[in-house]
């Protein structure tokens, strides 16, 4: 059923102008990701407790002393010996 | 594949479902003018209601099964019911400012706009602004049942009432604009 109303009375409503590119900007954006882009990223960024949580594990396990291999000093230094290895593909032994 | 401008909205969906961009630029460009009218009704912004439209087309673009066509409502009717939606939860967080002024202005600044439609537009900001005084559901109701010529069954599905409801909503809006417009009539 169609509405009756006194279109004299209301007048027609002001129109916004559509900006006139919006259309176009729209299906730019969307071939430009095309329709599976941000996938994983969208699995991940509207689940802030899944990082937090996994952010505690790593700094549980960075408090009872667990080495991960970031940033270790036996990983940055690198041995006499290993250089000596690499020269001369054998250790050097020290002799009295 | 090619589309032709013919081709119905829900074709159209049946082929964005499938990954065709052609097919969603063509449902783009149908759209968004309406879209955007619909969106700025509702929200007097015109920066936030392009982003509404915006972000209303790229998540159907990127999750095209959030339109289901069984459900039996048209695509025109669900993609009216996501932005309106997002309009009114902007609407509920954030009063807007209207861009009555800015659009005012861009008359007066043109010096080769006849007398009567400057006040033409003069009116049609008044009849904005009693519009705004309405309570929200009336003035949806209005937008889309008078303004944007929808059935009343469509309107009544896009705000989720029966159509008893629908009527009933309308004849309060006509009843209270008229009223606001008696009031502010200079005497």
């Amino acid at each position: 059923m169609k509405h009756e109303f006194n279109q004299n009375i209301l007048g027609t409503r002001l129109s916004p102008p559509t900006p006139h590119d919006l259309a176009a900007r729209i299906i730019a954006n969307a071939q430009q990701g095309g329709q599976n882009a941000g996938i994983w990223m969208m699995l991940i960024l509207p689940r802030p407790y899944l990082v937090l949580s996994a952010l505690f594990i790593v700094s549980f396990f960075a408090g009872i002393g667990m080495d991960f291999g970031f940033n270790s000093i036996e990983a940055m230094t690198v041995n006499e010996q290993d250089i000596l290895y690499a020269v001369d593909n054998s250790y050097y032994v020290e002799t009295l | 594949m090619e589309f032709y401008s013919d081709d119905s909205d829900e074709e159209l969906v049946l082929q964005v479902q499938k990954g065709h961009s052609e097919a969603f630029a063509m449902l783009v460009n149908r759209h968004t003018d309406y879209l955007y009218r619909i969106v700025w009704r509702t929200y007097p912004d015109t920066q936030e209601a392009e982003d509404v439209v915006q972000d209303v087309f790229l998540k159907f673009w990127h999750k095209p099964s959030l339109f289901d066509s069984t459900k039996g409502a048209s695509f025109r009717t669900w993609l009216t019911r996501v932005a309106m939606n997002r309009a009114i939860d902007m609407l509920r967080k954030k009063k807007p400012i209207p861009d009555y002024d800015y659009l005012m202005q861009q008359s007066m600044n043109d010096p080769n706009i006849p007398l009567h439609e400057l006040e033409e537009k003069v009116a049609k900001i008044e009849l904005e602004q009693a519009i705004s005084n309405l309570p929200e559901r009336q003035q949806q109701a209005l937008n889309l049942c008078f303004y944007e010529d929808l059935r009343q069954k469509d309107a009544a599905e896009i705000m989720d009432v029966s159509i008893k409801a629908m009527e009933s909503l309308l004849m309060r809006a006509k009843k209270s604009l008229y009223q606001i417009m008696i009031e502010r009539k200079p005497s």
